[in-house]
């Protein structure tokens, strides 16, 4: 078994990937093709564990047929039964394998600081990759054939190719049934020379912004670490903490989507967008339509709206907002920080709401200059929401103490501010560049590549060659959002 | 225009503009494959691990060069081996020493033997000269830096693509990451007097071999470091890392078929095979340890295995014959490590098992009186080139003050005051170029209190230091020096020695008290700081131990790199 494929190895790019197109291109026209494509993506996985297969599969099947089930039924009770069941079950499953194991080893803490002598057995079990990505994408398929929505599909092997394609499957972006699976289903003609063209471009726009940008974030983010953990950080060190994160899991999971896309291009699929320039947010209602769209727009449809979203006043509102925001951030994993972060969250988007500070900065300020304050200070806002999700416990007070040194003017290290000061602008301005571009247009940068001359495309690719011949990242870290 | 030509146009233009830039490239700096491969980082403020330079610079230098002999494997080779030594039993054969670190694994010393051997058709004989066997612990992600990385950059087919411009690599990093000299001075690929430069210059010198530099630990802590139950035990026995605490056997996996297989086999039989694929021998040597004897129903499964290996390998050989051999355990550093000066003892013991191995006639007896020419330890009665055992108006002080300590006059007290930095120094003149100097002083702590020593050549930057810490008992040597110790004495004293070649004809010895944190840089508190009697410069390698009663030893060999040309 090779080694766990990923999206910016070798052997994806050069060998997998194009086996896949081949075997594909040649069976597109035969009933085998969501075969070919079910298997493919199965081995995909299977290059992490085969036995991650085992969970995988379970999902797939058991919503498979609770569809088939819910579909047919007119009696409400029934079908609301077969629904909820579906998603204790799928939820439970995941729950299971991300917070058991949290959740009891917290417990025993707690037990043991108030002074019982109970211990709870620590269940120390391996999070499958992408189970938090999978579950969802089959409780979307459930609930739309619950809602009426959607009718339950009959092809068990196009279903599961739809939850299993190996481009989304391990880290999004969220697939709804609605949106991927009748394209799956279908009998697609096969790819453009454009469409191909602009799938390699993703592909290589993606490969730049992890190779380069967000590997070389993630190693600066270690060198303000280190500074923290000394003893005396340096004051602002939080800030260019908080900075670097920032251009690190952006351009990481940003990166991880352009590939994604790419490659499912190739095979005549589309996958949703996920980003669309969030820095430039002013509000956190708008970042959160910029931001993992895939993930906000599934919470919003799956959780806030059956809630009772807006229409049922304003409290219940803010306590809808505050529930969805919660469980986004534990969804992103098991720990006091994800929670903190998706809490953080919550609370300014009541804070905006409530206070609606938009509105006020751009009533004060005018529209331009206060458009401007208002993504400056929504994007430092959401700088301090990443350090409590990067950040380990050790590490909040002294990164958010260090800002606070250097606000009320206490001088910082210089040359370790030197150091780190430059590595940003160096891997942050093609990012500030290139999102200001996207930004002014409403698009991402990728959709612009279309407009440009061919010379000027040639010129990129020969860019980004060399950017990642000379600076790229060697040792390559882990996709962020396989951990979730 | 065709919609194909039309999409793939900027593709198309942008490969030829990059074939175009990486031929001009090739055609300029002709870079050899390991110069543009992906193997150094160049990360942004990152320094590279030091294992990966060495494993850089010797195929830097040695993949190309088609020596006869390769030697491959852990630390214990990168250190105990001299390939000029070995060379001298094999009848002209050349000899090279790819070994690094245990954490390059069995699978990176395999890929390392594999990339030489592929481009060096001239290789008749593959030394995989280990300490231990493979473990089941064998994880390629478990190691920093390690097989993975090996295997992807040289041995994987991906490596191929390794454009010539990679070879440009550090010239640009280094520009673009300092700003040209505007953030932080621009690092060439071998700062002058660097551990980089330093690595690459005795590599390439010793073609292969590295010089141990590994910490010292005291007389006392070496005891309880030895006899430990992972190590020799009560009874001086070693039992290999293959099995667990409970006496179980952890060296084996399942095959696809559900086969238990023994992980140590498995991997020798793996050399094997290469080295069948390229009409080579094996030679498996094994390492010495500082134990006396190896548990016996282990040695007796590695015996066996061992044998099979060889029945279904006709190519392999083991040496020494017996598998296990230990020696005095003053000859070690660790448990791993022979100790400098000893490493000629080894090199020429594995070149006459070697010229047994491949039926090479024996150097005659006079030749074999390599290992010992001078007598390199300091004589009882070298004089001390500082004048006095005691320190006097020679030297200078800041942050101490000297008084008499005791009654008998032998001893000093230095007493550390308020200020920042605690240290004596003094030039000494009448130093013979090009020979060692042993620098050494007895010391008994006053508070938490240790002491780093340190020799330099006048005029430059050449030193030596030795770092004594007196509470971990343990010295750490940096810079020039060749051999150094730490001892525990009666009534709390200790004493440090560190040996350098001295490059000019005077030197300045200096004596630093520091924190027991390592710092230099603290406020004295006006009560701790020293008491030092017997403070000496002697011509010399090595001293004796202190205590006698230890088994006479073989004398070592030193070797030292030469000095700089000025």
């Amino acid at each position: 078994m090779p080694q766990h494929l990923t999206f910016n190895s070798f052997d994806y790019l050069l060998a997998f990937l194009p086996v896949v197109f081949v075997g594909y291109r040649l069976l597109m026209t035969t009933r085998y093709v969501n075969v070919w494509l079910c298997l493919a993506s199965l081995f995909f996985y299977a290059t992490a564990g085969i036995y991650y297969l085992v969970p995988l599969v379970f999902t797939c099947v058991f919503d498979f047929l609770v569809g088939q089930r819910i579909g047919p039924s007119s009696a409400f009770v029934h079908r609301k039964a077969l629904f909820v069941a579906s998603v204790a079950i799928q939820i439970g499953l995941l729950a299971t394998f991300k917070y058991a194991g949290w959740l009891t080893a917290e417990s025993n803490a707690l037990f043991a600081w108030l002074g019982f002598g109970v211990a709870l057995p620590v269940l120390s079990l391996i999070l499958p990759p992408g189970i938090s990505f999978y579950t969802f994408h089959t409780i979307s398929y459930t609930a739309d054939i619950y809602r009426g929505k959607f009718k339950p599909h009959n092809s068990l092997v196009d279903y599961i190719t739809f939850v299993v394609f190996f481009p989304q499957l391990v880290a999004g972006p969220i697939a709804r049934a609605s949106d991927l699976l009748p394209q799956v289903a279908a009998k697609r003609p096969p790819i453009t020379w454009p469409q191909a063209e602009s799938a390699l471009w993703l592909i290589v726009w993606g490969l730049l912004k992890k190779i380069c940008l967000a590997d070389n974030f993630a190693h600066l983010v270690a060198l303000t670490e280190t500074n923290i953990r000394s003893g005396s950080p340096s004051a602002g060190a939080g800030l260019l903490f908080a900075y670097c994160f920032a251009g690190q899991i952006y351009c990481d999971f940003s990166a991880y989507t352009d590939i994604a896309r790419g490659s499912a291009r190739l095979f005549n699929l589309e996958l949703t967008r996920n980003f669309r320039t969030p820095y430039f947010a002013a509000s956190p209602s708008e970042f959160w339509t910029r931001w993992h769209i895939s993930l906000s727009t599934w919470l919003r449809d799956y959780l806030y709206i059956p809630l009772g979203g807006d229409r049922e006043g304003r409290f219940k509102t803010l306590r809808n907002l505050a529930i969805t925001m919660f469980l986004g951030g534990l969804w992103h994993g098991a720990g006091i920080g994800f929670i903190a972060w998706g809490l953080y969250h919550g609370a300014l988007l009541v804070i905006y709401r409530v206070g609606r500070v938009e509105e006020r900065i751009l009533k004060v300020l005018g529209s331009r200059l206060g458009k401007t304050v208002a993504v400056v200070l929504f994007f430092h806002l959401v700088c301090v929401g990443w350090i409590f999700f990067r950040a380990t416990a050790n590490e909040v007070v002294p990164l958010l103490e260090s800002i606070g040194r250097l606000a009320i003017g206490v001088s910082p290290d210089r040359q370790f501010m030197l150091d780190i000061g430059w590595g940003l602008v160096l891997f942050g301005a093609p990012l500030a560049v290139t999102e200001a571009a996207a930004y002014r247009r409403g698009v991402e940068f990728s959709d612009l590549y279309q407009d440009w001359h061919w010379i000027a495309k040639a010129a990129m690719y020969v860019a980004i060659f060399y950017a990642i011949v000379f600076f790229g990242a060697r040792e390559h870290n882990e996709f962020i959002y396989f951990q979730f | 225009m065709n919609s194909f030509i039309s999409s793939f146009r900027p593709l198309i233009a942008a490969a030829a503009a990059i074939v175009a830039v990486e031929a001009a490239v090739y055609a300029v700096e002709r870079p050899d494959f390991v110069a543009r491969s992906n193997y150094l980082d160049w990360n942004y403020l990152s320094p590279e691990y030091t294992h990966k330079r060495i494993v850089y610079e010797k195929l830097e230098d040695f993949a190309d060069a088609d020596p006869d002999v390769i030697q491959v494997g852990d630390s214990t080779g990168l250190y105990g081996i001299r390939p000029d030594a070995v060379m001298r039993h094999l009848g002209g054969m050349t000899y090279v020493n790819l070994s690094c670190c245990a954490n390059t694994g069995f699978d990176g010393y395999y890929d390392i033997a594999k990339f030489v051997m592929e481009r060096s058709r001239s290789v008749k004989v593959l030394v995989l000269y280990t300490n231990g066997l493979p473990a089941d612990s064998e994880a390629r992600e478990n190691l920093d830096a390690g097989p993975a990385r090996i295997h992807a950059t040289f041995a994987s087919p991906w490596a191929l693509l390794s454009p010539p411009s990679q070879s440009l690599r550090q010239a640009v990093t280094s520009q673009v990451y300092a700003l040209g000299g505007l953030v932080r001075p621009v690092e060439p690929m071998y700062p002058p007097g660097s551990p980089q430069a330093r690595i690459a210059s005795t590599v390439a010198a010793n073609r292969g071999w590295f010089p141990e530099d590994d910490p010292r630990i005291s007389t006392t802590r070496r005891v309880e470091v030895f006899t430990a139950p992972d190590l020799c035990g009560q009874h001086d026995v070693f039992t290999p890392d293959f099995r667990n605490d409970h006496r179980e056997w952890t060296s084996y996996r399942r095959s696809w078929l559900g086969e238990r297989q023994f992980v140590p086999e498995l991997v020798l039989a793996r050399f094997a095979r290469l080295a069948e694929r390229h009409q080579a021998r094996l030679v498996i040597a094994f390492h010495p340890h500082p134990c006396a004897a190896m548990d016996a129903a282990d040695l007796d499964v590695l015996r066996s295995m061992l044998s099979t290996l060889t029945r279904e390998h006709r190519n392999v050989a083991i040496v020494p014959p017996s598998v296990y051999e230990g020696w005095p355990s003053y000859m070690f550093t660790s448990i791993y490590h022979v100790r400098i000066g000893y490493e000629t003892l080894l090199s020429d013991q594995l070149g006459e098992q070697l010229a047994t191995v491949l039926g090479i006639a024996p150097r005659p007896a006079g030749a074999a009186a390599s290992r010992d020419r001078e007598q390199p330890d300091v004589a009882d009665d070298a004089p001390n080139v500082l004048g006095s055992d005691l320190i006097g108006h020679q030297w200078r002080m800041n942050g101490l003050a000297v008084a008499p300590a005791g009654s008998s006059g032998s001893a000093q007290e230095l007493a550390e005051n308020g200020e920042q930095i605690h240290v004596l120094q003094t030039d000494v003149s009448n130093i013979v170029a090009g020979s060692p100097y042993v620098f050494s002083i007895e010391v008994k702590p006053v508070g938490a209190r240790a002491a780093v020593l340190a020799m330099q050549d006048a005029d430059s930057p050449r030193q030596g230091i030795l770092s004594c810490d007196f509470a971990r008992r343990t010295a750490l040597r940096l810079g020039e020096t060749y051999d150094a110790d730490i001892e525990d004495l009666a009534d709390g004293w200790h004493r440090c020695w560190t040996s350098m070649v001295f490059c000019a004809r005077a030197a300045t010895i200096r004596l630093t008290v520091i924190d027991d944190q390592g710092a230099r840089n603290y406020r004295g508190d006006g009560r701790s700081g020293l008491l030092v009697r017997k403070v000496r410069l002697q011509a010399g390698w090595r001293l004796l131990a202190a205590d006698r009663s230890a088994i006479s030893r073989p004398p070592i060999t030193p070797v030292a790199a030469p000095c700089p040309r000025r």
